[in-house]
This record gives structure tokens, sequence and C-alpha cells, in this order.
């Protein structure tokens, strides 16, 4: 037979049909209730109700990709040597291909049908975004079409394959607690190369196992290749050298050379140690900072630090690089760095005078656009074609919805153009205040992975420096001006040294309250 | 006249067990092969290994002149294979399966189709998974005649069938004869004892003997020796005979290379002039029990 792959895409189409229609029946109702209800409504039951209803269609629209692909694999299953299709006239490539072309047909399609509608219905022209799609839709093969081909391959029914999911699952949960374990693995970028070796490999795998299942049948093969990836990932975490990587990395400054930014420690002593929280045989230590020399349209992540802290009589604590998760951002003078401290150490030291020593892994990122928006009563427009517009149940803030990927957007207002009425009990903003607000993206892909292609985002200020927001009338108001800083790009990376000598640790503990951040922190002088 | 089935050395191990331990086969084209030996004894996994469902941890397989190795495709438009532990897709009805099959098969042919649906009396609208497991093997054996294979393998296809529905297949095997080559295996010689041309015997693994039936009854008998004196059993008997047995005056046994003038040459050798020489053919069951209970190589195997 010459074309099998249209003979055996038929079968599958008779063999499935009430599968597909299962499948439709789940997508359309998907597609009705996020177009129709993607806004509060203001009633808390009828809210609460499609809130669930969204997310557990937003469970089944996978799961009923997942069901047809598997059943699809299974209908000529590759385990075991019991069926028929093996001695007749197959051939493998045509088998594969009928496949593929089922799983185009019913799963790849519907959702870029899926996708489309939304985009459309979200008021977005989907031809533009026609790249964006394919970049969702490869996405979505990357992470669970083709997962979910490799383990369907090599399981001989929907049972043994639910068993296997469940057992990558308890692999996966293991991993991720094995790798927190693991020192300097948390430091930004420290990871990249052996995650990168992995993902290569694990979507190589994948592949490889379809082909030779489909190829050779060579099912405990292909089994041993799953399980000596699933083997070898943890191992090639474990040998990385990570405070290598992070040397050259993070380089160490040279003679001459400027900072995009200046750290030194504040010695005001601050006015609330709150905010550390219980952690066995932990102190948490809050180090008041200076910051200077950021430029406007740039800022400085903390990718991680490493401390040291010196006492009398020889004693000295070190802790491993740790990462990091702060800011620091132009017009914020003053923050904090809280760090760890094994307790036994800090209560040897504590009432002495220490030295202390943090080493910052910094980068720097700088916006290539900036633009002046004016936040309007009607709709209007923000960079990355996101539409906003205010609710009227959100005070102060916009609901934005961009299409395909939002961008990382940082927004200022200065606060005597905040155009926010004082609410009852609030003061009006005090003047001079720079006030920031972030709209996050995942830097990493090029779409943002996921059903709905219109991604929902909230465009407000949170960050109003010293001033406790909950006392003014924070956030964005029709006719609020916004500089907003978008199209970040990775600037260079520094390692910065910051030395603070003669402090008593007592002086700076953390009480066990709730709202620690290991990050840098805005400060209260 | 060239193989359809040839094997050299076939081992097959599942981890310690060894399911094959150098099989030599060789089926001649045209043959009507029967593969016999107990439960267990490897003929399932032989089977296997030539359709490429399994793979020969040693030695090697061709089936119709290529290496069962590369069994696949298209090289299963000529050769049919029905098995009893085969599972057909249940969802669908006979009349769907043979409308999938069909465009797989150049050489399908819908008079034979038509033919063998009237003989063998199947349901054509009931699913798959519905029919009995008589019935199914029944479609099993349309679907795989339907396109005059050269080969065509039958692993235990008779077990546990009614002798009614044994009969019809059996019978729509031989119809078919003519045009190809039959490989089937059985645990069981009485279900194809008439059917077979050449017979191989597997216990363990190990093939036991391989040759033509007619061969076979022709170089199996039972001696019957009545001598002067009682014999004595304890002596070094010619590797041919087996299960010699005495009686008084009698010595029994089983020559399994008889050659009229040789055995009685050897009888002489051994006993001088005896009184009485009775010689009687066996029945394919009664070599088989024999082999079995001999346990061991046959003396005379011709291709073992």
């Amino acid at each position: 037979m010459k074309n099998q792959i249209l003979h055996i895409f038929k079968n599958d189409v008779r063999h499935f049909w009430r599968e597909i229609v299962l499948m439709a029946v789940i997508v359309i109702a998907y597609g009705w209730q996020t177009s129709t209800h993607s806004r509060e409504s203001g009633f808390l039951a009828v809210d609460i109700a499609f809130s669930f209803s969204s997310q557990i269609l937003s469970l089944l629209v996978p799961v009923s990709f997942i069901f047809l692909i598997v059943r699809a694999a299974h209908a000529e299953c590759l385990v075991g040597d019991r069926q028929f299709w093996v001695t007749r006239p197959y051939d493998w490539r045509q088998l594969l291909a009928a496949k593929l072309l089922f799983i185009v047909s019913f799963v790849n399609f519907p959702l870029f049908v899926l996708q489309v509608v939304l985009l459309w219905h979200s008021g977005f022209w989907p031809p533009k975004y026609l790249a964006g799609l394919i970049g969702l839709q490869v996405l979505w093969i990357a992470f669970v079409f083709l997962p979910t081909a490799a383990w369907a391959v090599v399981t001989a029914g929907i049972g043994q394959f639910v068993l296997t999911l469940l057992g990558v699952l308890v692999y996966v949960i293991a991993l991720t607690a094995l790798l927190s374990k693991i020192p300097s693995i948390g430091v930004a970028g420290a990871s990249s190369i052996p995650g990168s070796f992995s993902s290569i490999a694990i979507l190589a795998a994948f592949i490889v196992v379809v082909l030779w299942q489909y190829a050779r049948r060579r099912t405990a093969r292909s089994w041993l290749v799953l399980l000596g990836l699933a083997a070898a990932i943890p191992i090639l975490f474990a040998i990385t050298p990570y405070r290598t990587i992070i040397a050259r990395l993070y380089s160490a400054p040279t003679a001459g050379q400027t900072f995009p930014v200046r750290l030194a420690f504040d010695p005001t002593k601050p006015s609330s140690l709150k905010g550390g929280h219980p952690e066995k045989n932990k102190v948490h230590i809050k180090l008041p900072l200076l910051v200077s020399g950021i430029a406007e349209g740039t800022m400085v992540s903390e990718g991680g630090n490493r401390e040291s802290i010196e006492a009398p009589g020889g004693l000295r604590w070190e802790s491993r690089w740790e990462h990091g998760n702060g800011y620091l951002l132009p017009n914020r003078p003053h923050t904090s760095k809280t760090i760890t401290v094994d307790k036994d150490f800090y209560e040897r030291v504590k009432s002495v005078s220490v030295k202390i020593q943090i080493t910052f892994a910094l980068r720097l990122g700088r916006a290539a656009e900036t633009d002046h928006v004016v936040a309007g009563a009607a709709p209007f427009t923000v960079p990355g074609d996101g539409r906003c517009a205010f609710s009227p149940l959100a005070r102060s803030e916009a609901i934005c919805l961009f299409p395909v990927k939002s961008q990382l957007m940082l927004l200022t207002a200065k606060s005597e153009e905040i155009t926010c009425r004082p609410g009852e009990n609030e003061k009006p903003l005090p003047t001079g205040i720079v006030a920031y607000g972030w709209v996050y993206d995942f830097p990493e892909l090029g779409a943002e992975f996921g059903i709905n292609p219109v991604s929902t985002r909230e465009l407000g200020l949170e960050d109003f420096g010293e001033l406790k927001v909950d006392r003014f009338p924070g956030g964005i108001c029709p006719g609020t001006p916004l500089t907003i800083y978008t199209s970040w790009q990775d600037g260079p990376r520094y390692r910065s040294d910051l030395e603070i000598d003669g402090i008593h640790l007592a002086d700076y503990k953390l009480d066990d309250s709730p709202g620690y951040n290991s990050g840098f922190g805005v400060m209260v002088p | 006249m060239s193989s359809a089935i040839r094997t050299e050395n076939l081992v097959k191990k599942f981890r310690k067990v060894t399911a094959l331990e150098g099989v030599n086969l060789d089926v001649p084209e045209g043959a009507i092969y029967a593969l016999v030996g107990p439960n267990g004894a490897g003929k399932t996994t032989a089977i296997k290994v030539l359709m490429n469902i399994f793979r020969a941890t040693s030695g090697r397989a061709e089936v119709q002149g290529t290496d069962s190795t590369r069994l696949r495709g298209a090289a299963f438009t000529s050769i049919g294979y029905v098995s009893e532990n085969q599972e057909l897709p249940g969802w669908m009805d006979l009349r769907q399966l043979l409308a999938f099959l069909r465009p797989f098969y150049p050489t399908w042919d819908l008079g034979l189709e038509r033919d063998l649906f009237r003989e063998l009396d199947l349901p054509r609208d009931r699913k798959l998974s519905k029919l009995s497991r008589g019935m199914r093997m029944k479609a099993a054996m349309l679907s795989s005649l339907a396109y005059h294979p050269k080969l065509i393998v039958l692993d235990e296809p008779f077990g546990g069938l009614d002798p009614l529905v044994r009969d019809q297949l059996i019978e729509g095997l031989l119809e078919r004869a003519s045009e190809a080559t039959i490989f089937v295996s059985s645990h069981d010689l009485a279900e194809i004892e008439n059917l077979a041309s050449h017979i191989g015997y597997l216990e363990e693994g190990r093939l036991r003997f391989s040759e033509e039936r007619a061969v076979l009854l022709e170089r199996f008998r039972e001696v019957e020796l009545t001598l002067d004196d009682p014999p004595s059993l304890d002596r070094k008997w010619p590797e041919s005979w087996m299960h010699v047995a005495a009686s008084q005056h009698v010595l029994r046994f089983i020559e399994s290379r008889f050659a009229s003038e040789r055995t009685s040459a050897e009888i002489r050798r051994l006993f001088g002039e005896v009184r009485g020489v009775t010689v009687s053919p066996m029945t394919l069951r009664a070599i088989f029990v024999a082999m079995a209970r001999a346990g061991r190589p046959s003396a005379g195997g011709s291709t073992v």
C-alpha cells in the first residue's frame, strides 16, 4: 500500500470519534467560558462559580489533548508481543506520520483555533501574532505533547501511562528537593549550563524514544534511555562546578572600573526590626544599605550573594553562595540586605564588634525603550500591544491584556502627578517621590506558555519607597502619566564586595515575625 | 529445494531462562511443517523470533530469504501469521477489520475472502471483542489467508477449539497448501498429525529432530527379539536403540535408525542367531512418547 498515512489516520478517527467529540466540547467550553467571563462580574457567587469552572476547564483541556495522544499511540501499541498489527505490512514511517497527522489535526489544530479565537475576541488581530502562536505550539509540543508521546510509546495502556506519569511526578519532586541541596546552584545563571544540557537531552531522548519505538519497538532499551537520562540529570547538576561558573559569570572588579551601582553600609540604625521568620538554628540579620549611581532606565538585579563574618578571637563564619531576588532601582537610596546566619555563631558573637563582608553577584539591565503613557479613562494602550482599562471594581489599578506574551515593564510615576484621590483616612501623596510598578514576563520563552494566548496583567504601582502606601492613595488612576521602560537588555554582570566593620549583630537581628525577604528591601531609615 | 524458513544456532534467553538453545531449523518451501513439543518447549518463542516480534539472543533466522530481524513492513504482505494469543482490534467488527487490512495487501483476493467467509461461517457485524475464542481464531485465519500468503505461520491455532471448528480451519488450510508453505506449532500431536509433511520436535528449547514425516515413520520401529537364553541388560547397547527392556526370553527395544539389513546385522553381532524377530512400525504418537521418555537427542536425528 503506497499511502498508509491517510488509511491509518481515517481508521483512528473512526476509532476515537467519541474522544475527539469530547475534546471538542471541552475546548469549546473553555473558549466560551474564557471569552465571556474573563473579568469579574461583581457578584461573588457567580465569580466563584466561574473561577472554579475556569480552573476545571483549564485542566481538562490539556488532559483531553493528552488523552487523545495516548489513545492514538496505543491504538497500534508498541509495547508487548501480542499486537496483531506488528505482523502486518505497516510501514513504520507512515504509521508514525499517521499518528502525527492525528495529533496535528485533533490536538494542535484545535488548540491553534482556540487561541486564534481568544486573541480575536480580545481585540487582537490574529495574523499579526502568527509567529507568537506558532511559538506557543512549539512550547506545547516541547512541554506536553512530545513528553506525552514518549511516555505513551513505552506503555501498554492508559493505566500504565498514568502510573508512569505519577512516577515522573515523584521523580520531579525528588529532583527538585535534591537540587535545592546543592550549594551555590541558586545564583542566577549558575545552573544555566546543566539546565540547558538537561533540557536538550530530555527533548532529544523523547524524540529518540518515539522514533526508536516506531522503527524497532525496542521498549526495554527505550526505558533504559529514559531511566538513564533520569539518573544522569541529577549527576550532571551535582558535578557542575558552580563556584567556577559564578566566578566567570560575575567577574571581580578590575582597577579603575566603574560600577553601575554603588553600595555602602548605612550607619543609621533601623527603626524597626520586624519581618524575620522562624527558621531552625538560624537568625536573620537585616543590614541597612545606601544605594547610589543607578542611571534612569536601568536596574540592577541581585543574582546572588555570599557573606562572611569575622569576630575577635579568630571566630569566623562564612555562607555559601545563595540566590538573590532583589532589585536596585534609581531614586531608591535606601535599601537593606537580610542575611541568614547560623544561630550558634550568632550567639557567640552577637555582642561583640564584628566585620561583615558581603559579596554581591549583580546584573545590570538596561531598558532599550522608554514610553510615556497617560492612563486614560477609556481603554488605553501600553507597549507590547497591551490594552489596558480600569476595572470598575479595582481601585487605582488598570487591567491590561497582552497578546501571546507580556513584556517585562518597569513603570514609574511621580507622586505629584498621580491622579488618585485620597480616600477616607488617607492623606495626599507627598511630592518628590518616584513610585514604581512591574509587569512581569517569562524572559526565557518566546511566548507565554498556556492555553489562553492573551495574558492578563495588573498595571499598578506598588513600590512607593519609604512611604507606607496604605495611608496614601497609591496606584494608577485615569490621567496618571506613566513612564514605561521596556525591551530590557542584559548588561554586564559584576561582583561587588561590601565590607562593614565594627557593628554588633544584635543591633540588626530581625525578630521572627512574618514578612521576611532575603533580597534587597526598601528600608525605613 | 530452497527454504522458506531457516535458522542457525538460534538462541533466545529471557534473563536467566533459556527458551531456545541452538535451534537449527530448515523448512523447505511448500512444506507443511509441524513444530511439536510440550507446553513451554519454546515453540511460541521460536515463532516470535521468526516473525521479528522477539529478537534472538544469538544465532540467526531467515524467513523467505530475509533476515528475520529485518522482517517488517512490506515483507509481511506475503506472510500470514495467526497466533492463539494475538490481540485483534476488539473495537472493530470483522467487516471493518477486513476493510482496514485489504489496502495493505496488493494480492488481497475478494473472491477468496467471500469464500472463506462462507466456509468459516463468520458473523460480519459482531465486534471482534465479542467473538468466542474459536470465532476469533477463524477471523484471524480469514484475515491472514485472503491475500494468498506464501508463508502461513500458525502458533497453536487449534488449542481449545471444538473439533468442528478445528476441522474447518484445517480444511481451509489444506486448501491453501498448494500455494504456500505452512508452519504450524502445536503441543498436541493429534491436532496436526495428518496435516504435516515435515515434523520438528522441540523440547526444553532444543530441537530434538526435524525431518520429513515419511522418513520419520520409516526409521522408527519397535523390535521384539525372542532369544534362546534370558538376555542380560547389563551391556552397552547400540546408540540407536531406545528403551531396551527384557522379559524372560524376550528383548524389546525401539530402533531409531531402522534399516532392515543394518539392524539385522547389529542383532546378529550382539546375539548371534535368534529364535525370532518381530519388527513393527510405530505411530507418530508412539515415536514422540518414546522420544520424550528418552529425554535425549535422537540417535538418528537427521538435522538436529
